[in-house]
């Protein structure tokens, strides 16, 4: 039995038609014609859109040798609920995430022992400064942050975080649209010419981060980033002395979705850059799956200070490592409202002086 | 208003420099000269009266023109406008302010992840599909 070919319409996805007269495919729906070949390369690329494959070997993390896990000591929150790691050296009284006391629970065996450690490059003066810098350069901020005794408390904490790599294999099939214009003595007109832009290929990923805690806000992580693997060591318990670490609660398989969703929109606009002489260029189709997917279990420095205002919670966090600052602050509307009518007034007088003078 | 003072001028000088009168000719020399001239020309005194009235008339009735034209400057429009214009740069000032305030984001993308140079395309055509002209009428105003 003969096979019925169709060819959809790259314009309206109608059913093209070989029209004899133009010996060429034209669509009864738009009335568009395409050539016959430009139409058979549009309509294979589209055929059978794959899934897309994101395979991840989540295998990451050690175990601890025999006496490490005995030098650390896990604390218990039982306010937030968050499980602090350090070593015995090192008192943890209060709870990095919450301020609530913190209470020592056991030890740290049956847990992943990390692969890596940025250690600290930042210390505590730096991360200091860096704050007090931070909210004296913003305007209209309560006061209440501005005092120095609250930014003492600022801690050390190594953020528990799934690294990964990973590298992307796609096609991506793009509309792009170039745009002609002129005018005659009656007539604007407007030609637009639609092309098919077919880009395939692989990029490469590594150590694309995902936050292990459910304590600490994946945006503020993100927020912070990036850091310099460069400055990735070994781990080892003797980074974690006078530092706090929060134990991972958020497995590998639970985090690649973020992973895979940065890697896609990133391919697609690296793909997508690659189209060029075009005035608009949009996605098609995508097919993007991963080779060697493979994940591992980092502690990033992060400082952090919590406070809270007017019954709200605010979190600011420092990258210990760059230090870079993040965190957001609410608005005094006081300071706003008398802002607002300052300018008001002194715009309303100098203006309406204007008007009169020019009006003499 | 100028245009009407623009004629009579201008009627006054032509009744002075109409080419071939005697009023061109004035009176210059002696005395008697003046006299038998002024004497001549004395009927246009009226004429002369009449002008410069009409002229005086003219120059304040622009005077008073020009004085009701300063009296449709509207200070309460005029403030109302000028607080509405202060009012909304005062919101951009306050709105943007606010937005420095927030500095926690999401990241949509990996790019600070990406190992450099390591994009191989494989397949990279553009082709052609169709085109498409899109006429307007113009307005003829």
């Amino acid at each position: 039995m003969s096979e019925l070919l169709e060819y959809k319409c790259p314009a309206c996805s109608g059913k093209l038609e070989f029209n004899s007269g133009t010996q060429s495919m034209k669509c009864p729906f738009c009335e568009s014609e395409f050539d016959i070949e430009a139409v058979q390369e549009f309509n294979q690329a589209v055929e059978t859109p794959d899934e897309n494959n994101m395979n991840w070997d989540t295998s990451a993390g050690g175990e601890w040798a025999s006496g490490e896990a005995e030098n650390m000591s896990v604390y218990h929150c039982q306010s937030c609920g968050a499980q602090i790691v350090t070593d015995n050296t090192t008192a943890a009284s209060s709870c990095p995430y919450c301020d609530s006391p913190i209470v020592m629970t056991g030890s740290l065996s049956g847990d992943l022992k990390p692969d890596y450690v940025i250690p600290f490059k930042l210390d505590k003066e730096a991360a200091k400064s860096a704050l007090d810098k931070y909210i004296k350069s913003k305007k209209l901020v309560p006061a209440v942050f501005k005092q120095k005794n609250h930014i003492d408390e600022i801690k050390g904490v190594y953020v528990p975080m799934w690294l990964f790599d990973a590298k992307a294999d796609a096609r991506i099939i793009f509309k792009a649209k170039k745009e002609h214009s002129w005018s005659d003595d009656d007539y604007n007109y407007v030609e637009t010419s639609y092309y098919s832009a077919v880009r395939a290929g692989t990029l490469g990923f590594e150590n694309v981060p995902v936050d292990g805690s459910t304590k600490m806000d994946p945006e503020i992580m993100e927020s912070i980033e990036p850091y310099d693997f460069k400055d990735a060591v070994d781990f080892k318990t003797a980074y974690l002395s006078g530092y706090l670490a929060d134990r991972y609660d958020v497995s590998a398989e639970d985090s690649v979705s973020r992973a895979n969703e940065r890697i896609e929109n990133s391919t697609k606009a690296i793909f997508e850059d690659t189209v060029k002489g075009y005035d608009s260029v949009s996605t098609e189709y995508a097919n993007i799956s991963l080779d060697d997917g493979k994940g591992k279990y980092a502690l990033y420095p992060v400082w952090i200070l919590n406070t809270s205002w007017d019954g709200n919670k605010y979190t600011f966090a420092m990258n210990g490592q760059t230090g870079k600052f993040v965190g957001n602050l609410p608005i005094d509307t006081g300071a706003a409202i008398r802002l607002f009518s300052a300018i008001t007034a002194i715009g309303t007088a100098v203006i309406f002086g204007i008007s009169y003078l020019m009006s003499r | 208003m100028k245009r009407k003072l623009f004629i009579i001028f201008a009627a006054v000088l032509a009744v002075f420099f109409i080419p071939g009168s005697d009023l061109t000719s004035g009176c210059t020399g002696n005395f008697e000269a003046c006299a038998a001239y002024s004497a001549e020309y004395s009927d246009y005194a009226p004429a002369y009266n009449e002008i410069s009235s009409v002229t005086v008339n003219l120059s304040e009735q622009t005077k008073s023109t020009e004085k009701s034209e300063k009296k449709k400057f509207s200070p309460v429009r005029s403030l109302i406008i000028a607080f509405v214009i202060s009012a909304i740069i005062a919101l951009i000032v306050v709105f943007s302010i606010k937005s420095g305030l927030k500095t926690v984001r999401k990241k949509y993308e990996a790019s600070s992840y990406v190992i450099k140079d390591s994009l191989e395309l494989r397949e990279n055509s553009d082709t052609f599909l169709y085109k498409k002209v899109d006429k307007t009428e113009r307005s003829h105003s």
